[in-house]
């Protein structure tokens, strides 16, 4: 636990550092005060448009963040050979990669921290209310990145950085339209489409639990179940991925 | 030498950048052409999709489009074809957004002269909405106001009424309905109503015009009924309004109508006529 707690230290220092987190979060801070230009055309409708925007706002910028850093995490340690260092010492592979990933999710959360009362902050100045949906929200999105993240680093273990951006983008948009595609499955023809569209929407992490942006535009409430659900599916998702990225990592031949 | 010569370079090839823009813009981005373009916008299951969660930005940016459409066309040629198309997917992608089925309804029906599509928006949003209020309340709104269809009016506010949440105003419209069929002082409540409590500058303009045109109509009734006491007195119609107010009928004559115009005595048609704008 130890050694685990160290490595995420260690990884939270190295990506704080990252000019690359910097421009990111400095370009959603400024657009964030910065919708306020477009929303006067909103004619009434500004604390709406305004929580849409923020949203969005936050949780591109959470994933830009997630797969920049998050791709490149584990590669760069085998790309520099810094892993050889790592591995000499009493520290497990499973433990770096555990290490590695709650070190970068501190990170997120120090930045969806800044980028949630930014958010609060406008919609106050617009004459809007910061409520306890308007939070839970925000955290949906965080939860969201914990998986997304997790497969990321997944991704980082098999491939170049490019690619896994790539290909964890693209399960983060499959992730969000999750339900979806289960329902799409069930207009497919054949019953062994269908069945494998299902399966694949299983798979996928179903990211559309965590969204509760509906519910937080128009005050709807929020099932306490449900809260507890995406809560628990999202810890075990997380988990499985962090353990196949781990299994992967164990085998793979570093010399 | 050098620097000056790349430095002229960048210039040059901004200015004809921004030229290029210029000439793109006049010729191609108009109002119509792009909200067209619009048309072709996937279904809001494809949208949901693809859209990564941010369904409820993208019908943001529809409603933003909305209006542009609608003040683009209010200032030229007063042609909405496109307006009832782009609200309808805006409300397919966020079916709980109230606001645009019943300002959408209201532009329908008194800028597009569209009552059809405009009632088919409030009937999709309260099936889509059942327990909001505000659709079967502006719906009546339009019956009463619009097409003057009393009795399903007092039923649409009654229905209203019985939603959580309604304003008052809702039972108060439809009992006034049903004791006083066709009553200017409805209509007058309704809009005022609308005038008090819209956060849509243009919302409330439209109901402050309605507002003053009843005004108007009722001093024209009211110099009208004087002008026939006038013939009833002298066997003759007066020759001006002035002529009303020598003869001890009226007190006194208003300095101008709220519309912007005057009132006057038409000669040849024996009438009290207002030259007041026609249109908010």
């Amino acid at each position: 636990m130890k050694r685990i707690i160290a490595i995420a230290h260690n990884t939270f220092k190295e990506t704080v550092r990252d000019r690359i987190l910097y421009g990111l979060l400095i370009f959603a801070l400024l657009l964030l005060p910065g919708s306020r230009l477009v929303i006067p055309l909103s004619i009434g409708q500004e604390v709406k448009i305004m929580k849409d925007f923020g949203f969005a706002a936050i949780s591109l910028f959470g994933l830009m963040i997630a797969v920049v850093v998050g791709t490149s995490l584990v590669h760069k340690e085998l790309d520099k050979r810094t892993i050889y260092v790592l591995v000499a010492k009493p520290v497990r592979r499973w433990e770096l990669l555990i290490g590695k990933y709650v070190g970068l999710m501190a990170t997120l959360l120090l930045a969806f921290v800044v980028m949630a009362l930014v958010m609060a902050a406008t919609v106050i100045t617009l004459g809007g209310r910061v409520d306890r949906l308007l939070w839970l929200t925000i955290l949906g999105l965080y939860l969201q990145l914990m998986a997304v993240t997790a497969v990321a680093i997944f991704f980082s273990t098999l491939a170049s950085p490019a690619l896994s951006a790539v290909f964890t983008i693209c399960l983060f948009i499959v992730g969000t339209a999750a339900d979806q595609l289960r329902l799409f499955a069930e207009r497919m023809p054949g019953d062994l489409v269908k069945a494998m569209v299902k399966a694949a929407s299983y798979m996928v992490p179903n990211l559309h639990l965590c969204n509760f942006r509906t519910e937080a535009v128009y005050g709807l409430p929020v099932e306490g179940q449900r809260i507890l659900l995406m809560l628990l599916y999202i810890f075990l998702y997380t988990l499985l991925i962090l353990l196949l990225s781990s299994v992967i990592l164990e085998k793979k031949d570093l010399k | 030498m050098k620097t000056r010569i790349v430095a002229l370079s960048i210039v040059c090839i901004m200015a004809a950048i921004l030229s290029l823009l210029r000439m793109y813009d006049r010729r191609y981005l108009s109002s119509e052409e792009s909200v067209r373009e619009l048309m072709y916008f996937p279904r809001a299951e494809a949208v949901r999709a693809v859209s990564a969660g941010n369904e409820l930005l993208v019908a943001d940016y529809l409603w933003l489009r909305m209006i542009q459409y609608y003040a683009y066309h209010m200032r030229r040629d007063r042609n909405y074809e496109y307006l009832y198309p782009i609200i309808d997917k805006l409300t397919d992608l966020d079916p709980k957004f109230v606001y645009p089925y019943t300002f959408g309804a209201l532009l329908l029906v008194h800028d597009a002269r569209d009552s059809i599509n405009s009632l088919r928006l409030l009937e999709k949003g309260r099936a889509l909405n059942p327990q909001e209020w505000r659709f079967p309340y502006m719906k009546g709104f339009i019956l009463y106001v619009f097409l003057r269809r009393w009795e399903e009016a007092a039923r649409e506010f009654l229905s209203s009424a019985e939603l959580p949440g309604a304003i008052p105003g809702a039972k108060r419209f439809a009992a006034f309905i049903y004791r006083r069929l066709g009553q200017r002082e409805v209509s007058r409540a309704m809009w005022q109503e609308i005038y008090d409590t819209s956060p849509n500058p243009f919302e409330r303009q439209v109901a402050k015009f309605y507002l003053d045109r009843i005004e108007v109509e009722e001093t024209i009734e009211r110099l009208q009924k004087a002008a026939e006491m006038f013939f009833k007195k002298y066997g003759r119609w007066p020759q001006r309004l002035e002529d009303l107010r020598d003869s001890a009928l009226v007190e006194r004559l208003p300095a101008q109508d709220p519309l912007g115009g005057r009132y006057y005595w038409s000669v040849e048609e024996h009438k009290v006529k207002s030259s007041g704008r026609s249109s908010p």
